[in-house]
């Protein structure tokens, strides 16, 4: 069964460059609806994986003109959906605090999405997958997907 | 156009907090190159990549581990390669401060470490590496005239 499980990491790199972007973007222009767009195309693509928005923009436009490689690699897909979730829910709490007039805590929230997207996208570093990973040893519901022998 | 600057500040204030800990990597491994068991064994005077690396790690597998295949190919007994399963030997992964994988050191002839590469880094990266720890000198000729040879790929 493993042996099947395959993730596109080309598709994650462009899912977070659209992430960082939109969200240096939003801050830039002081703008937290834009914050709001990005959390809920991110909790969408953690709930239906198919309707990922950025996900779809390298699938439909980026990789069939040739601008991004696939980099499809043996891999489980659950942790980085995690991930993405985990990213979605802190941005959603950045844009509920932007709500209420908490600034410099809502706009802390999107940096710390924008630096862990960071290190994952330019040091292949997953925080949300080391989370995952790390409930997984500890036998957490729903965490049940070990780290893959790369083959 | 305040925003602006807050965000060049930030931008810039993060990289450099990148780059310090990087420097500050380095320097501690350097402290103890001279007697680190991993590096016993080398050849002096010759270039050498330490790869920490993993079962689990999938990029080490399909990216890295060709990439320093290729390399070692191009450049024969000009670079020494030390592959490390940080999880078989997690001292060695806390010695060096290594926090995830794939990383490779580029150390020069000597055993000091020059270079740290977070995730992935590609042949072409690792020969311009291995060139300037060697001060353009050891292997150059190698490295150049196949350097072309495997930009085609």
């Amino acid at each position: 069964m493993s042996a099947e499980r395959k993730v596109d990491h080309s598709a994650i790199r462009t899912n977070q460059v659209f992430i960082i972007g939109l969200l240096a973007l939003a801050f830039v222009l002081n703008q937290p609806l834009l914050v709001a767009f990005v959390a809920a195309v991110m909790i969408v693509g953690t709930i239906w994986p198919d309707a990922a928005l950025f996900k779809r923009i390298y699938r439909h436009v980026l990789r069939p003109a040739g601008l991004v490689r696939p980099d499809v690699i043996r891999d489980n897909p659950e942790p980085h959906r995690f991930a993405q979730g985990l990213g979605g829910t802190f941005t959603a709490l950045s844009f509920v605090a932007l709500l209420a007039g908490a600034s410099l805590i809502g706009w802390g929230l999107a940096w710390l999405v924008i630096v862990l997207a960071g290190l994952n996208l330019f040091l292949g570093w997953c925080a949300g997958c080391t989370v995952y990973y790390l409930l997984n040893r500890l036998g957490v519901p729903g965490f049940d997907h070990r780290r893959l022998e790369a083959g | 156009m305040d925003r602006i600057l807050l965000f060049s500040i930030i931008v810039l204030l993060l990289v450099m907090a990148f780059v310090i800990l990087r420097r500050w990597q380095l320097r501690r491994v350097a402290r103890q190159a001279a007697t680190d068991p991993l590096l016993s064994d080398l050849h002096p005077d010759v270039p050498t990549i330490v790869y920490f690396t993993s079962p689990y790690c999938a990029p080490c597998q399909t990216r890295q581990k060709p990439a320093l295949r290729v390399l070692q190919d191009d450049l024969g007994e000009g670079v020494q390669i030390v592959e490390v399963n940080a999880l078989e030997d997690p001292d060695a992964a806390r010695r060096w401060g290594v926090l995830s994988v794939p990383t490779t050191f580029i150390l020069d002839g000597r055993g000091m470490p020059h270079e740290v590469n977070y995730g992935v880094a590609g042949v072409e990266k690792l020969k311009r590496q291995l060139q300037k720890v060697s001060g353009g000198k050891h292997p150059p000729g190698r490295i150049l005239a196949h350097g072309s040879h495997i930009g085609t790929h």
